[in-house]
């Protein structure tokens, strides 16, 4: 119990580590960056050698911080957008001058993972191809100790595997994907035991609004995805009373610092006119005149088969499940996130079939990720044997 | 049975953290040394992107300015310009660095390197 109870306090530890992260960079004294680095890293020494979890858990997050700090930072939109923020971030200083980064590091978009990897490269003072991108892979750390705590055994082996298999090299690479897909997932399932199993304790309700405001603030994708839970939220209270209103306030107030960021990022945009908009009202128009391009669109989704596979595990496990409720709620949220990325490649200002080619595939990651897991946590739900 | 679909998952686990490392660049050279500054290891970024960088540095230039026959290339572009970072690319400098060979209008060669050259040109 006394280990519990610790292992608790840490995971909003490190949850809070990464919220800071953002004071103290804005701040920009060493001081404050130094301890908040420090802090993390003794959090995560303290788990890995005090904490009573499965042993495994923690070879694994051993072993891919080491494969981490082993691999060189290679793949596009890490060397071209989020660690290229962490190292302008580094020099800098100043996370908010985003009028002066060049155009295709997507000035605009959401900064926390950046300003995570960036504050860890501050601490030590150092810069290089390696070293940064262990920022990106510390803030896979407190969703995946947090669903350690709820699949235990093989549950818990089983969700890490999955891990692998849908976004294995999101682990390594300093993309955001992976993380997007680990928060989502985690966001989803403590809305579900938060309405339908009432577990609405205050550590379970802190962990879901710190995993909001993260997601929120990874990539426009999580964005979005918060902007569907609050929906969600506001469904079950209107309809059925599911949520006190004062926690759904409290939620509400998680979808805050990306609508702040949204509108500060928008507002130097138009200022400097910085032209980071891929997306017009005119192109949406445009092809919503003819069906090729949402066939298109569709096609690109499918032809991903880890996409494929999971769609029909989803299926098999929803058509077996006794208690749907968790499919219900998954379903309907994947559903409105289809619907809306299909509206953002509509309305494209570029070549339909590059911008699809160049990223239909990431960002498709946490729904296919979904696709898999809901499954496994239903099967846990309703303890069959594994 | 639960040991056994224990050993299943852990050894799936081992299997693709294997395939991640075959996959990804891994060097154990890259861990020893994930702590110095500016390592690069065996990163690999276009011969004209590293020349530049290093042009920079002994030069100690805060600025430059990339041809456009450079910036066409966005593979090229965009390595050069976030590695070369803190010195940033700046659109309105009147030096350039241009692929070897080339010749711009109002442009004057400084100096020729062996994948690129310096340019000062006059800004319209």
């Amino acid at each position: 119990m006394h280990s519990k109870i610790n292992l608790s306090k840490l995971i909003i530890i490190f949850y809070f580590c990464i919220f800071l992260s953002i004071l103290t960079m804005s701040l920009n004294y060493s001081f404050l960056i130094i301890l908040n680095s420090l802090l993390f890293i003794f959090a995560l020494l303290y788990l890995l050698i005090f904490i009573k979890i499965d042993v495994y858990f923690k070879i694994f997050i051993t072993l891919l911080a080491l494969i981490n700090l082993s691999i060189l930072t290679s793949s596009w939109d890490a060397r071209s957008i989020w660690l290229f923020k962490a190292k302008i971030f580094f020099f800098e200083g100043n996370i908010f001058d985003i009028f002066s980064h060049p155009q295709f590091s997507h000035p605009t978009y959401p900064f926390i993972g950046s300003v995570f990897a960036s504050m860890f490269a501050k601490s030590l003072n150092i810069w290089n191809e390696v070293y940064p991108k262990i920022g990106i892979f510390f803030l896979f750390v407190p969703p995946l100790l947090f669903l350690s705590t709820i699949f235990i055994k093989n549950y818990l082996y089983a969700l890490l595997s999955l891990t692998l298999f849908v976004f294995g090299k999101y682990f390594v690479n300093g993309e955001m994907d992976g993380l997007v897909s680990i928060y989502f997932f985690t966001s989803l399932i403590l809305t579900y035991e938060i309405i339908y199993k009432k577990d609405d304790n205050s550590f379970k309700m802190i962990i879901l609004f710190l995993n909001n405001i993260i997601l929120s603030l990874l990539k426009f994708e999580g964005t979005v995805m918060i902007f569907l839970f609050i929906l969600i939220y506001l469904f079950y209270y209107t309809l059925s009373k599911k949520i006190e209103l004062k926690k759904l306030l409290f939620l509400k107030i998680s979808i805050i610092p990306s609508i702040i960021w949204f509108i500060y990022s928008s507002h130097i945009n138009n200022v400097f006119q910085l032209n980071d908009s891929s997306f017009s009202i005119k192109s949406l128009f445009f092809r919503l005149e003819n069906f090729e391009s949402l066939i298109l669109i569709i096609s690109f989704f499918l032809s991903d088969e880890k996409f494929l596979l999971g769609i029909i595990f989803y299926i098999i496990f929803f058509l077996k499940s006794k208690n749907k409720n968790l499919f219900y709620l998954a379903t309907s949220i994947i559903t409105f996130y289809i619907i809306i990325l299909i509206f953002v490649y509509l309305s494209t200002n570029f070549d339909l079939f590059w911008h699809l080619n160049s990223s239909a595939n990431r960002v498709i990651k946490p729904i296919t990720f979904i696709f898999f897991t809901i499954p496994l946590y239903n099967i846990y739900l309703n303890k069959l044997k594994l | 049975m639960k040991k056994k679909i224990k050993t299943i998952l852990i050894l799936s686990i081992l299997v693709q953290l294997i395939y991640i490392i075959n996959k990804y660049e891994f060097h154990p050279n890259n861990f020893f040394n994930a702590f110095k500054n500016e390592y690069r290891g065996n990163l690999d970024l276009p011969n004209e992107t590293i020349e530049i960088k290093n042009i920079i540095k002994k030069e100690k230039l805060t600025f430059f300015n990339l041809s456009n026959k450079f910036k066409k290339n966005i593979y090229l572009y965009q390595r050069t310009v976030e590695y070369s970072y803190p010195s940033k690319f700046n659109e309105k400098n009147d030096i350039f660095f241009e692929l070897i060979g080339e010749n711009n209008n109002n442009c004057k060669i400084i100096k020729r390197y062996v994948f690129t050259q310096i340019s000062k040109c006059t800004l319209k």
